[in-house]
């Protein structure tokens, strides 16, 4: 990973979601329904204490925006908008600033073999582009609305998916010990020790380039920051009293995973997760920059990748440089404020006393 | 805002200002005449040298070296690239039965290290090519007999069969009997291992330091026969990407730049103190058809593969051909920087080009490709919108692009799309370079989209489609035993006007037969600083390459500008508008404003 | 147990996971489904029968096991690159040094930086300025630093002209102070660069690890004794929340000395993140394994680092 969830540290007890206390009502209930009435009322604490932090809330609007954005990405422009064989179909001008612009004319000089190209209002008709377009004369805005399903959902899969390794390994780690232990921590040691730029590359070349692959990449080269921080707070969890009980009267393995060590793990992995679909977004972006991502779908990093090839940052072309990079900072900035006000609500050590 | 940070403020600016202001004046090596150091011309390249050693010489910037460093039997002409002098004269004595050539060794010619060069030599480097079969330049010997050298002034050439080869010209370097000889009888292996610095050799200009990653420099060969040159010393210097090449000359660090792509190239058009060249390019993009595996192309000991059986079929090659817009992939994809594809000859080579005429040129049209699928029976029966084959099987193909080509994407994407408009089922599918390697070995794919080089004699470029090729270069193993028979009469005969007939058909051949179809011709994009540099002129010409070294003569006519100048660089591109900036600006100050105003309130650490 | 057999321990762990991880690098490359004498053979246009004595040159054409065994007993004998056939410790060795340059000099600024902000802003918890620093770290965190570094090109480039944007140096042939001040300008983008993209990191692991320790009980009583906020936080505050903070240090640097991929390709800076994946391109064999022997030895030996200057710093550790 490249960079780390600022908060490494595993969270002491306190930290599992409080209980709600005595019902305010004394109605006869099934454990199930005062369960289910605890759970909500946690939510709903939760869900106070989180309104009040503003950063989280100005994240959590920022990241609507986006997700509408992602959604109704049709109604922009469609879906073809986005090839280069539609921008040739409508003979749209190649790396214009933001405005209106006509076609373009290419004329060559016959002596020196110098090629101009000058736009013709004459006989093609004025078009805006907010964001002016590429060098194969898509529109910017077009690509970034669409780049926007790309980056959040390759985000959100890959987080998915390095959650499940992460905290599945963590929690088999913490909670089995022993042998079990020992092996698992020494694999989540390998993926961290290696560098994680070179194990994307060697799993891109190995796997090819496709979405699904870019994933996968992410995934496997995150997936041991999670392992190690959920074990480390499995193992403060398995040790408490409760957890003993309900072994020695004989649940298996399994109830005291979900019943009670789960439960307790939830917030650390919950905040961690938000942190983590930041990362997710970031490496993708990063991997496609480097030229590791499908090269066949558009997301904020291949539009920078194409932009870097083109000379766009030293020639100038900063509509096409600026927008992708300020798409992924905020959507990334959203995650992590979300993810930080979590982090304080749940976290008690970073509350205030 | 307390008395510590301002005083870290003030430091950082005086560094940034310092660190700016001695960079201004700092200078890069290339210096004008009127200072008194050496004439030096830098130029840059995205190419590095793979190796000195003249038997590993693999790619654009060995081929530069090579040709400078040392001399050829003939040269190719400055303007025609036909055969001319070199270090032999033109032309040879040839036999009736044009299996014998005598040349003359121009005298008093001697090697960097001062020992003279004899028709000995000569000979020696044709026999050392051939007793160890050094891939690169053996093709050009023909079916050789013997090498000799009677004297020090006449080197013989004997053929098993009569070819053109001696005078095609032959494009191998000649290299010294003293140094090389050692070699005699090890085996390649040993040969490539030698270090070759510096490489002793009788060109104009002589290799003497490289920094493998950095650059190389060549030191100007003051005695040459052909004349010395005006600098002193040429250095290329390696850049990661053509970006850093482009701010390389803008800034001055570098006097010229070739390979430019087109998109950064277009960004220097209208400096005033650059001045660009385009010149034909040796390389050409093609959509290439596979033939392995499919019943109806093989021949005997064809190997197996996966293409698609219609690819068999010439219509529907044809129709393929016609739904392409090759004028699209030039205005779109090179940005102008390239001319539309027709014969597998370069229009570098002009004296080998065969062109079809307007009857015989296969341009874009839909409908054409249209009628030609219908008629070939590929009509779509369930109404999907895609044809189907004729016995109504679903019917898909697919291109293959290599990721690392940005050419190979962008017009595979253009390809697969005109494609699917004329209602053949395309999909894309995007491999690395090495991946590609291995589909292409083992013949796994439909079509893809690639390019070649080719030297100046046809030859190369003619074997492609050959059988003997199959599972080496051929792209997808094409066989047709009337090509086959053309090509030998081409390689076996010694008459030239013969062979340009039979290289002319055999153009005409491939281009209607359509193993591929040439997309486009790609172009060679040079500039240079004209404030520093003059002289320039290319090979071929009118249109032709600067820094393309068929041989040194392009070299020996650039001279330094005398004028003593350092005019500052001057900012070429358009820059980000002013108006975005000072928005930036501004919000920062306003950011940062109120977090001072703040920070003033609650100071507890005023120290 | 004393802090003796607590260094043992750490030193045998890291060799028990140095060997580990050899073998798995080993078997990592060979898992690669293309054959690097392959691509060579075709850009190259060797025969056949060269391409074949290649194979047994560079020792593919031996049973994997035997391979390995080279491998594993001579870690030290990089070979020679496939790509260049120079040997790979020169074409590593000429990348150390710009790359410590680089990754050095932003680690150190981004750490006092970030350890600066971060005390700042805890010791403010709440207040506008620490919501200010708040936001402004997190912006930094979540720009990919290659794009930050791509708006200073566009700032640099396209308009003003005060550094150079690409390379290590300009002047090869210059010596001494000339070099030095070469190589400066040449650093000041890039540095920029990574630095501010890990200032952010650091500032906001300082203000929650200080947080932490606000909260402790021993800062309490120290406040309660009477002891001015100044005192309190300089002396019992910080040095406790530094802790986890220096090990992070030491950790990162190894980590970025590999993944700084991103800036070098933004600014052509001739680093080792650009030749690892240069290398895995060109399928160079020897150049690859080297370099994930040297990576992951730098994060062994950093965390062998930091696990001792943490056990140095924090006796409970030791103890434990």
């Amino acid at each position: 990973m490249p960079l780390e969830p600022f908060d490494q540290q595993p969270v002491p007890p306190d930290s599992a979601m409080p209980d709600s206390g005595p019902p305010l009502e004394e109605k006869k209930r099934t454990p199930r329904q005062i369960t289910r009435a605890r759970r909500r009322r946690s939510i709903s604490r939760f869900w106070r204490q989180y309104r009040e932090n503003r950063l989280g809330m100005v994240g959590l609007v920022v990241l609507a925006f986006f997700i509408l954005i992602a959604i109704f990405a049709p109604v922009f422009a469609p879906k073809s908008a986005t090839t280069e064989t539609a921008a040739a179909a409508n003979d749209q001008p190649i790396l214009v600033p933001p405005g209106y612009h006509c076609s373009q004319i290419l004329t060559t000089d016959p002596e020196t073999g110098l090629v101009t190209r000058v736009e013709d209002c004459t006989t093609s008709p004025k078009v805006f582009y907010p964001l002016g377009t590429d060098g194969s004369g898509r529109s910017v805005s077009t690509l970034i609305v669409w780049g926007a399903r790309i980056s959040l959902i390759v985000g959100l899969v890959a987080t998915v998916m390095t959650m499940l390794i992460g905290a599945g390994i963590g929690i088999a780690a913490g909670f089995y010990g022993g042998r079990v232990d020992s092996v698992l921590s020494r694999l989540t040691d390998w993926f961290l020790v290696i560098p994680w730029i070179a194990l994307a590359i060697v799993l891109a070349s190995v796997l090819g380039q496709s979405l699904f692959n870019i994933i996968l990449v992410i995934a496997v080269t995150s997936w041991a920051v999670t392992a190690r921080l959920v074990r480390a707070q499995a193992l403060t969890v398995v040790t408490r009293p409760y957890v003993e009980r309900a072994r020695a009267l004989g649940a298996s393995n399994w109830h005291t995973i979900t019943r009670h060590v789960l439960p307790n793990l939830f917030p650390i992995i919950f905040a961690n997760t938000i942190l983590t679909v930041a990362l997710s977004i970031l490496a993708e972006a990063t991997l496609s920059f480097l030229g590791l991502g499908d090269p066949l779908s558009v997301s904020w990093g291949t539009i920078l990748e194409q932009a870097q090839g083109a000379g766009a940052t030293t020639g100038g072309q900063w509509w096409w440089v600026m927008p992708p990079g300020l798409a992924i900072t905020t959507v990334v900035l959203a995650f992590t404020m979300c993810g930080f006000a979590v982090e304080e609500i749940s976290n008690p050590r970073l509350r205030r006393r | 805002m307390s008395k510590r940070s301002l005083q870290a403020i003030l430091l950082v600016s005086t560094l940034v200002a310092s660190l700016s202001a001695s960079g201004a004046a700092a200078q890069s090596p290339s210096a004008s005449a009127a200072s008194g150091g050496p004439v030096t011309l830098t130029i840059g390249s995205t190419s590095d040298l793979v190796s000195p050693n003249v038997f590993k010489a693999c790619c654009a910037l060995d081929y530069e070296f090579l040709f400078l460093n040392y001399d050829q039997l003939l040269n190719f002409d400055k303007d025609t690239l036909a055969a001319t002098d070199g270090l032999a004269y033109y032309p040879p004595e040839e036999s009736t039965d044009g299996k014998t050539w005598t040349f003359k060794i121009r005298t008093g010619v001697k090697w960097s290290d001062g020992v003279p060069l004899t028709a000995k030599d000569v000979a020696f480097t044709f026999n050392f090519i051939k007793d160890n079969h050094m891939g690169a330049f053996f093709n050009y010997l023909g079916d050789a007999k013997s090498f000799e050298a009677p004297d020090d002034e006449t080197f013989i050439w004997r053929l098993n069969t009569p070819s053109t080869a001696p005078i095609a010209p032959p494009w191998l370097p000649i290299i010294p009997e003293h140094i090389w000889s050692r070699f005699d009888g090890k085996d390649a292996k040993t040969i490539k291992e030698f270090k070759n610095i510096p490489a002793v050799g009788s060109g104009a200009f002589n290799l003497t330091d490289w920094k493998p990653g950095q650059y190389m420099s060549l030191d100007a060969n003051k005695d040459y026969w052909g004349g010395t040159p005006y600098i002193d010393r040429i250095v290329w210097k390696v850049y990661d990407n053509p970006e850093a090449l482009k701010l390389a000359l803008i800034n001055g660090e570098i006097d010229a730049a070739e390979a430019l792509p087109p998109a950064i190239f277009q960004q220097i058009q209208n400096v005033s103190n650059i001045t660009t060249n385009v010149s034909n390019a040796n390389y050409y993009d093609d959509l290439a058809f596979n033939f392995r595996g499919a019943p109806g192309a093989a021949f005997p000991g064809s190997p197996a593969g996966t293409a698609d059986p219609s690819l068999q079929n010439l219509d529907v090659r044809k129709a393929i051909a016609y739904s392409i817009d090759k004028q699209a992939l030039v205005d779109r994809v090179t940005l102008g920087y390239s001319s539309v594809g027709s014969s597998v000859i370069l229009p570098t080579y002009t004296q080998w080009q065969w062109q079809p005429d307007a009857s015989q040129t296969i341009g874009f049209s839909p409908e054409a490709a249209k009628s030609l699928l219908d008629s070939a029976g590929y009509k779509d029966t369930n109404g999907d919108g895609f044809r189907e084959t004729p016995n109504g099987e679903p019917w898909s193909l697919q291109v293959l692009t290599i990721t690392d080509l940005t050419y190979s994407v962008q017009e595979g994407k253009l390809i697969v799309g005109w494609m699917n408009d004329v209602g053949i089922k395309t999909s894309i599918k995007s491999v690395s370079e090495s991946k590609a390697y291995d589909l292409w070995g083992a013949g796994d794919f439909d079509m893809y989209v690639w390019g070649w080089g080719a030297e100046p004699d046809p030859d190369s470029t003619l074997q492609l489609f050959i059988k003997s090729q199959c599972e080496w270069w051929s792209d997808g193993c094409y066989s047709d035993p009337a090509y086959e028979k053309m090509y030998a009469s081409q390689h076996t005969t010694a008459d030239m006007a013969n062979r340009h007939d039979i290289v002319s058909q055999m153009q005409q051949f491939l281009y209607e037969q359509m193993p591929l179809v040439i997309l486009l011709y790609e172009k060679d994009l040079q500039a240079y600083r004209n404030d520093r540099f003059t002289g320039f002129t290319t090979q071929p010409s009118p249109v032709g390459s600067i820094f393309y070294a068929f041989g040194p003569q392009v070299y020996l006519g650039i001279k330094p500008v005398s004028a003593n100048q350092e005019t500052a660089s001057t900012s070429s591109s358009s820059g980000v508008p002013i108006w975005v900036w000072i928005a930036l600006v501004v919000v920062v100050v306003i950011l940062g404003g109120a977090f001072l105003a703040r920070r003033g309130k609650s100071s507890e650490d005023t120290e | 147990m004393g802090s003796r057999r607590y260094l043992l321990k750490k030193i045998l762990q890291a060799f028990f996971t140095m060997w580990f991880v050899l073998t798995m690098n080993f078997f990592l490359f060979r898992i690669l489904p293309s054959d690097p004498v392959a691509n060579m053979t075709k850009a190259q246009k060797l025969t056949r029968a060269e391409s074949a004595a290649l194979r047994i040159e560079f020792g593919l054409d031996k049973p994997m096991l035997q391979q390995y065994l080279i491998y594993i007993t001579h870690p030290f004998n990089w070979g020679l690159s496939f790509q260049s056939s120079r040997p790979v410790a020169d074409v590593i060795g000429e990348r150390v040094w710009p790359t410590l340059l680089l990754v050095g000099i932003s680690t150190i600024l981004s750490t006092i930086f970030g350890v600066l902000i971060g005390i700042s802003s805890a010791w403010r918890r709440g207040s506008r300025l620490d919501v200010n620093w708040l936001v402004s770290t997190m912006t930094f965190y979540s720009m990919p630093d290659f794009w930050f570094g791509m708006m200073l090109l566009l700032a640099f480039a396209a308009t003003l002209h005060w550094f150079p944007i690409s390379g290590y140096m300009g002047d090869p042939t210059a010596t001494g102070w000339g070099h030095i001040v070469d190589v400066a300008r040449h650093l000041v983008l890039p540095v920029t660069t990574l630095t501010i993209g890990y200032l952010g990191e650091y500032s906001l692991i300082m203000r929650s690890s200080l947080i932490d320790v606000m909260n402790e009980d021993f800062v309490g009583v120290a406040r309660a004794k009477g002891l001015p906020d100044r005192l309190v936080r300089r002396r019992h505050a910080v040095p406790n929340a530094l802790l986890p903070i220096v090990t992070m240090v030491i950790l990162y640097f190894g980590y970025v000395l590999g993944g700084a991929v991103g800036v070098e390709t933004v600014f052509s800076y001739p680093g080792l993140g650009k030749l690892t994946y240069e290398a895995i391109d060109q399928q160079d064999f020897p150049v690859m394994q080297a370099m994930f022997l040297l990576f992951s030895a730098a994060v062994i030996i950093a965390n062998l680092i930091a696990d001792i200057t943490y056990g140095y710093l924090d006796p409970r550790v030791r103890e434990a």
